[in-house]
């Protein structure tokens, strides 16, 4: 590898590739790109911050859909991650190197594998969070801004 | 003045016609509260000066109400039990015998007036309305023909039989004597006077004369003029006189005007303090709103302020909580670069990197030949292996710094997420319980407003607002007047100083002026007359002033008789009327303030009826006159010796008392007769069907004649 891996992923050729269950939830919970600005009822407002929250979901929960088709690619690319929130890139690339089964650094430094193995986690994630909308009673979970909170205060508890 | 007969029809608790007579000397109308004593007084007052008496449920006591057009004054019983689409006629008529009034001047003839006011209500469905408005109608009989006194002429008409300024004393209501007169405005004190007593001649025979005396100056001094028996100078002294005079006139007169202008408007004042004390509220009230309105909004913005925070906080760093467990395990991999890196170091040529550098590496590997030891090194033999070796060292070492760059920006970026993510919790605990202390503060504003707006039996302040609106602006008004007031006291004082200077050089020029005119005039008419009148103008402005201290002490005199009477001959001090009016204690002439109620009361009834008293004895005018609830803060004592000793000093008086309600029938034929009691009527307010639930619908005023 030539460049640094954090500077050759930021590059704009790097676009994020999803699948359907990630654009089902981006659906549901994100403002649509040409309604920035505008205020509506949608929790996110940008579609990387759908797509990491569904990741994360998917690496907590370890639901990793392997080989997913990620046939959604033009819509956006990593470096929109990394300028909307440096934390959450930085954790994304550490989370996918830790799942990777390596014996070289060339199999850990490689920004599509890495791109991939996220994206697939988002797909698992985002798959989760569709089941839990399938279960009775909880059918419009994630509808309201106090459910992230709910979600997200509870992963750890003292 | 006599009040002869009072004729009550379906007016509050009296229900159909209940007819009073009076007679000259003491008449009572004795009754418990509630018996009706107060709506006997409402009956005169609503007849003759359309104003009643009535409870304002609202702020919890009685007050004057006019108007009386919207009011409904008929009785519960007949509210409730007319069908609807009747007619209830309410009416009070009162006959009383007065002096003829003949081109505004009182005759010797006496007729009797006959006032009838009439109100018709319509029932309703639900409720009663006014269907005819109340009317006034006041006829006399004279030389047999009955007269008319038209609707246009009845104010005049009353003013002159019930003039304002002593009106007050006449119709003496007990509860609200100290709004009815406020004897420390001199102006009170200065109107009474001139009702009473002939007292305004003095002022008038005093401009009379002073005119005059202008007038004959000027006469002598065209009179002289024509005998051009005076020099220029001499002239012009004399035309300096003439204009000092009318100065002094017209500041006089500026004096007047401005002292009535601050009478007017401290009339205004009260008038304006009287609606105030029904809004200050509102605006105490208001301000207490707009301050904690004021808190909120400031809660709710920090309340916003935080959701914001919290969610943009969520997207770029909460949401990985939890997630530091699964950031340390890339450890295992990061450490799989790192041996890399370490295992490359291990083995590096001990030769530095850039001896010789890449570049000439490069040609030499092109060129086949070593510049170093300047062999040949032909491909495919161990020198140019040994070349391509060393290039290779080259891009391992660049590919070796990456991956050092790499695994520290990884492990830096490992690290520091590890040390960061486990205070998530806590910091989501510490916005939570910042958020839930706003909104226990927003939750403790709203009780308080909710509060307030429910003491006022309000559902939202806009009454409230309105109200201290009204304040507010009755407020600036209020400024404006005293602002006016102020200016025209200083205006007053100015004019006062001018006058006085003005007086002194008139009194210079007279002077001078009188030796000239003495040794010009000669034996011209005018000269005597002008003596005649300048002697007139000195001797009424001192009989003036004697009169007036005569009749201060005429009033004062006459009050403290009254006083005596009044409290049985135990009153602690003397009634003294100077600026204001007062006790003072008989040997010291301090003034005493610890009076007791009764003797507070005693003290201001004897002066209104002194007022009164003297009316009859100098101007040969009486006036009956007409108490409710007099003796209200007397104990039994003091009612008994009031009502005896009152009697005598009125051609006619009416009293209305709940007091004598409890003498016994014994004690009550005593005081008819030691009080020589001309009528003695009681009132009950009663059941009407004593079988049926006592309710206001089943209750009427019953009259018993006493006496």
């Amino acid at each position: 590898m030539k460049e640094k891996l954090f500077a050759e992923i930021n590059k704009e050729s790097y676009y994020i590739h999803y699948g359907e269950n990630v654009l089902k939830i981006r659906n549901l919970f994100s403002r649509k790109q040409e309604n920035d600005g505008k205020q509506d009822d949608k929790f996110f407002s940008k579609y990387w911050q759908v797509y990491a929250w569904a990741a994360i979901i998917g690496f907590l929960k370890d639901k990793r859909e392997v080989g997913a088709d990620l046939n959604n690619q033009r819509s956006f690319e990593f470096v929109r991650i990394s300028n909307g929130s440096e934390q959450i890139a930085s954790a994304l690339i550490l989370m996918a190197i830790s799942k990777i089964e390596a014996t070289t650094s060339s199999d850990i430094l490689n920004p599509r594998k890495i791109l991939t193995i996220i994206s697939e986690y988002a797909e698992g994630g985002a798959k989760h969070i569709l089941e839990i909308r399938q279960t009775p009673g909880y059918e419009d979970k994630f509808n309201n801004a106090d459910d992230y909170f709910y979600e997200i205060s509870e992963r750890v508890k003292f | 003045m006599i009040i002869n007969k009072v004729i009550i029809t379906n007016f509050f608790c009296f229900i159909d016609e209940n007819p009073f007579e009076f007679k000259k000397g003491l008449n009572i109308v004795s009754a418990p509260n509630t018996g009706g004593k107060s709506q006997l007084f409402n009956a005169f007052y609503w007849t003759f000066f359309d104003k009643v008496y009535l409870d304002n449920v609202a702020k919890g006591k009685k007050e004057w109400t006019s108007n009386s057009n919207s009011l409904i004054l008929c009785p519960d019983k007949l509210k409730s039990e007319t069908k609807e689409g009747e007619k209830i006629i309410t009416s009070v008529e009162i006959s009383l015998s007065d002096e003829f009034y003949l081109n505004n001047e009182p005759q010797d003839d006496i007729v009797e007036y006959l006032f009838k006011k009439q109100v018709v209500y319509l029932k309703n469905k639900n409720d009663v309305s006014v269907y005819g408005r109340p009317e006034l109608e006041i006829t006399y009989i004279r030389d047999g023909e009955t007269n008319f006194i038209l609707s246009h002429n009845q104010s005049y008409f009353l003013e002159k039989i019930f003039p304002s300024s002593i009106r007050k004393f006449m119709w003496y209501q007990g509860e609200t004597m100290d709004e009815l007169y406020d004897f420390s405005n001199p102006s009170t004190l200065k109107n009474a006077i001139r009702e009473i007593s002939y007292f305004p001649i003095y002022d008038n025979m005093e401009k009379i004369v002073k005119a005059s005396n202008l007038s004959i100056t000027k006469k002598i001094e065209k009179e002289l003029g024509q005998q051009n028996k005076l020099s220029e100078l001499e002239r012009e002294l004399i035309r300096n006189i003439n204009a000092s005079a009318q100065s002094i006139e017209n500041k006089k007169s500026n004096i007047k005007d401005l002292e009535l202008d601050i009478e007017n408007l401290r009339d205004e004042e009260a008038v304006i303090q009287q609606k105030l004390s029904n809004y200050d509220k509102y605006r105490d009230v208001k301000e207490k709103l707009a301050s904690l309105e004021s808190d909120l909004k400031m809660t709710l913005t920090q309340i916003s302020a935080c959701d914001t925070y919290t969610k943009e906080t969520l997207l770029n760093k909460w949401m990985l909580n939890g997630c530091e467990k699964i950031i340390n395990s890339s450890a295992k991999n990061l450490n799989i670069i790192n041996e890399e890196i370490q295992a490359f170091q291990k083995s590096s040529n001990p030769v530095p990197l850039n001896v010789p550098g890449p570049e000439y590496i490069e040609q030499m590997l092109r060129d086949c030949k070593c510049y170093i030891c300047e062999r040949e090194a032909n491909t495919d033999t161990p020198a140019y292996e040994a070349l391509k070796r060393r290039l290779n060292d080259f891009e391992k070492s660049a590919s070796n710094k990456i991956l050092q760059e790499n695994y520290t920006e990884l492990n830096r970026a490992r690290r520091k997420l590890v040390n960061e993510l486990p205070e998530i919790n806590s910091e989501i605990r510490s916005e939570q319980e910042k958020r839930d202390s706003l909104i226990k503060e927003r939750n403790r504003i709203n009780k308080k407003i909710k509060n307030i707006l429910d003491e006022f039996g309000q559902e939202n302040g806009s009454i409230i607002a309105s109200g201290a609106a009204t304040a507010s602006q009755l407020i600036n008004k209020w400024d404006s007047i005293k602002n006016s007031i102020v200016r025209k006291r200083e205006n007053l004082n100015k004019t006062h100083i001018e006058l006085e200077k003005l007086n002194d050089e008139l009194i210079a020029y007279q002077e001078k002026g009188s030796k000239i005119i003495k040794n010009a005039v000669g034996n011209i008419v005018e000269k005597q007359a002008g003596e005649y009148i300048t002697l007139f103008v000195k001797s009424i402005s001192k009989l003036s002033a004697i009169a007036h201290a005569k009749l201060i002490r005429e009033i004062q005199d006459e009050s403290n008789k009254l006083y005596s009477l009044y409290l049985g001959g135990k009153q602690q001090g003397l009634i003294e009327i100077d600026r204001g009016i007062r006790v003072i204690d008989k040997i010291t002439k301090e003034g005493l303030n610890d009076l007791s109620t009764a003797e507070t009361v005693a003290r201001k009834l004897a002066v209104a009826n002194a007022f009164l008293s003297l009316s009859e004895k100098k101007m040969k005018r009486s006036y009956p006159i007409v108490a409710d609830a007099p003796t209200s803060d007397f104990d039994a004592n003091n009612t008994y010796n009031l009502t005896v000793n009152i009697g005598d000093s009125f051609q006619q008086m009416i009293i209305m008392s709940k007091d004598y309600a409890s003498f016994s029938y014994l004690e009550l034929e005593k005081l008819i007769k030691e009080a020589k009691i001309s009528k003695f009527y009681e009132l009950r307010n009663e059941l009407i069907e004593p079988n049926e639930i006592d309710s206001r619908i089943n209750r009427k005023t019953f009259i018993k004649t006493i006496k």
